[in-house]
């Protein structure tokens, strides 16, 4: 028997958890109960396992940081996927959530780790829940996602905060006059004349069935853990003194992720990390669409293939490649403290697109060279002073996203672009394989 | 009678002001809402140089753009707190720009920037079919069309629609537009589903575009990644697509080259209305009545879009008393 709450926390029986067990005082104190259940996990290392709610919470965030490297052990937390641990589950979600809301506030980095968490644990945990028949499956998600909407009469705008958080496409909802057709006799009702030579069944499974089912709930109960999050973190602020226990938690959580970003990029030796100076061009890496607006755009959409697309492109390719890597937002002079870059290499490549225009750039629109500036964080000037730097902010390169919907004539993937979400981390991997081909090449020939 | 459309003059933008132009022809959707509105206006044909106004009634506005014989007058779509500040974002219509000038697959001879009768009436096409999916699948109501005196306007003010973000937005303009393969990969060992059987939803948006699309194209036309016999090939089959044959379109052009041709039909469908305008939360539109002085046509308000004629219904008085 799975209970609901074990992957969501906002059911009705989470609710009645945290109400009978989600004293603070309990947080600290050692938990047998816990204990016993991880213990008696299969397949469960027992090196180094919580006995406490505090360290249950911590261990979460671990995993998730864990995660993300090449030495991560999944035995370690194969409790966190034993479904009787829901109750601590629950209780030790909500102290996550509280710590990082009043260590951190709603809008931190930390606050959008513990919502990625949070997903991260849906996705394995509805993952072995596959195991199950479907139609204990199908009855588990009805139940589960019923207490957060009502499955037979949804409509796309009650979604609308949950697509935006990017789990759910638009266009993987059936959209009938507003409603979203999540259930099969729904789907019949609606569609069910349309169907011809196939079986509805199987064309329901495959167009939304179990799937949409399993995104939906992902996703309603990452934008609940969010919406939670910015409540706790105002009700926070309005307290005359912090928990001290929650920020106790949080100070924890803080030299977590200091240890785990420095196992991560400490001793790497990938190469990664030491782009986060400036690096040469290396222009036969560049993206098709970089390539493109090279070559010069004609009137109508030059303005912003220059100012928005090139010159964050241009500027953060060649000063600080790994801009994304890191946690902090930059300035030109922080890679480039006399700016001789900027001036000798960065400026003029812009330069060269914009006059490549058709009319170029600069003779009709010559208030672009100011909106350059501004893009990298001189202010509206019409010179690079560092006395203006940070008046605007160094932009960062837009992702493929915003490129199709801003300037989608830019937009011609190669085999390359697969799974690449900004033309910087294209350039950066294109890089990294030129420069190993490279070597291969070297090594032969010395061969 | 055929209708040239030139530039207006000085004169003709003051005989339209004067003698044609009413407040009252300001759609109510605008006129209801105009404290909390942004107005530029454009008086050499410079673009719209000065903004930030603001009309407390319809006798300011009206007193303005009689004085003033603005070459081309504009409001945001936005609603603001100040308008006169831009600061207090309230809430935004959701626009979809279909210029005629701009449309990728236009089927006439037009120079680049101009427009004709003919790509006027592919504008409205696909005007109808960006209503039908934004009425059939989305359930808005509150969809306003605008001839915007080279093209066409749709102007949502659903309040469903008015609080969505920039990102929420370009999701929807994907959605109604047809502009990306629609992903139908699955855990079901169906690895080679094709849009075109499923008869609902966006697949058979995906399919309604590109249908439209591929009928459009011409030996001329441009595809990403599509070289010329495979552009001649689809024209070759593209009648099958009359009838919906499109497993037989598929496999006459080959499923390798299908998906290329498809791959380019999704940029294609991107390009039929600009998206910059639909995520852009502080645009300014041209004010429905008012004059596009550039090819001198009214841009007006549909009543009736089934029965709307550019040439009939949006042309100024003074475009009949040229004597050239």
């Amino acid at each position: 028997m799975i209970e609901t709450s074990f992957i969501n926390p906002f059911s009705f029986e989470a609710k009645e958890i945290v109400r009978k067990l989600g004293q603070i005082e309990n947080l600290d104190k050692k938990n047998d109960s816990l204990i016993d259940i991880i213990k008696h996990t299969h397949s469960q290392k027992l090196s180094s396992i919580p006995e406490t709610l505090e360290q249950l919470a911590l261990h979460k965030f671990q995993w998730y940081l864990d995660k993300k490297t090449d030495n991560f052990d999944d035995k370690v937390y194969e409790y966190l996927f034993n479904p009787e641990i829901y109750e601590y589950d629950v209780l030790s979600f909500y102290f996550l959530c509280q710590a990082v809301a009043i260590g951190f506030g709603e809008d931190s980095h930390e606050a959008k780790q513990v919502v990625e968490l949070e997903a991260n644990l849906i996705d394995n945990r509805l993952e072995r829940l596959k195991s199950e028949p479907n139609n204990f499956q199908y009855s588990f998600l009805k139940e589960a996602l019923n207490q957060l909407i009502d499955t037979n009469n949804v409509y796309w705008n009650d979604l609308k905060e949950v697509i935006d958080l990017g789990v759910i496409d638009l266009n993987k909802l059936l959209l009938s006059n507003g409603r979203v057709i999540i259930e099969y006799e729904d789907f019949i009702e609606e569609y069910g004349h349309l169907i011809e030579h196939r079986n509805p069944q199987t064309m329901y499974e495959v167009i939304c069935g179990l799937n949409l089912k399993k995104n939906l709930l992902k996703s309603i109960i990452m934008k609940k853990t969010r919406d939670y999050i910015v409540k706790v973190a105002e009700n926070s602020r309005r307290m005359v003194e912090p928990d001290s226990i929650m920020n106790e938690l949080s100070g924890k959580i803080r030299q977590m992720e200091q240890k785990a970003r420095e196992r991560r990029f400490g001793s790497s030796n990938s190469g990664a990390y030491n782009d986060n100076g400036p690096a040469p061009y290396i222009q036969e890496a560049f993206p098709p669409c970089v390539r493109k607006c090279m070559e010069g755009i004609k009137s109508g959409g030059r303005n912003d293939a220059i100012v928005l697309f090139l010159t964050p492109f241009i500027s953060y390719a060649r000063l600080a490649p790994n801009v994304f890597s890191m946690e902090y937002d930059m300035k030109v002079s922080d890679v480039d403290p006399s700016l001789e870059i900027t001036h000798k290499e960065v400026i003029p490549m812009i330069y060269e697109a914009a006059n490549a225009c058709r009319p170029p750039l600069f003779k009709d629109q010559p208030q672009e060279k100011i909106n350059i500036n501004s893009k990298l964080g001189f202010g509206m000037n019409s010179e690079l002073k560092l006395s203006e730097e940070g008046e605007t902010r160094w932009y960062t390169p837009m992702s493929c996203e915003k490129i199709k919907l801003h300037m989608p004539n830019l937009c011609i993937p190669c085999v390359d672009c697969k799974k690449i979400g900004n033309p910087l981390i294209y350039y950066n991997r294109k890089k990294r394989l030129l420069e190993k081909n490279n070597s291969k090449a070297t090594a032969g020939e010395e061969k | 009678m055929s209708v040239e459309l030139k530039p207006a003059s000085k004169y003709e933008r003051k005989i339209f002001y004067k003698e044609e132009w009413n407040v009252k022809d300001v759609p109510d959707f605008i006129r209801n809402s105009l404290t909390s509105r942004e107005f530029g206006f454009d008086h050499y044909g410079n673009g719209p140089n000065d903004r930030y106004k603001v009309f407390v009634d319809d006798l300011r506005l009206k007193r303005f753009i009689k004085v003033k014989q603005p070459f081309a007058a504009y409001c945001s779509v936005a609603f603001y707190d100040k308008p006169n500040q831009r600061k207090g974002w309230q809430k935004s219509e959701l626009v979809f720009d279909v210029d005629a000038k701009d449309i990728p697959i236009r089927t006439c001879d037009c120079a680049e920037g101009e427009v004709c009768e003919k790509c006027l009436n592919q504008a409205k096409e696909i005007v109808l079919m960006i209503r039908d999916v934004l009425s059939g699948d989305f359930g808005l109501t509150n969809i306003n069309l605008i001839y915007s005196g080279r093209g066409y306007h749709v102007r949502v003010l659903d309040e469903d629609v008015m609080d969505a973000s920039s990102e929420l937005r370009g999701d929807i303009i994907q959605y109604v537009t047809g502009s990306k393969l629609p992903d139908l990969s699955n855990e079901y060992g169906f690895n080679d589903l094709q849009p075109f059987i499923i008869p609902f939803g966006y697949p058979k948006n995906f399919t309604r575009w590109s249908k439209y699309t591929i009928l459009h194209l011409r030996r001329s036309s441009k595809l990403d990644d599509v070289n010329n016999q495979l552009l001649r090939d689809v024209l070759k089959h593209r009648n099958l697509l009359q009838e919906d044959l499109w497993g037989m379109f598929r496999s006459n052009i080959g499923p390798i080259r299908y998906k290329k041709v498809m791959n380019a039909i999704s940029r294609i469908n991107m390009q039929i209305t600009d998206t910059k305008v639909s995520i852009d939360l502080k645009r300014i539109l041209r004010l429905p009545s008012t004059l596009h002085s550039k090819v001198s046509m009214k841009s007006t308000l549909i009543k009736n879009i089934e029965t709307f004629d550019p040439f009939d219904d949006a042309v100024p008085k003074f475009v009949y008393e040229r004597n050239d």
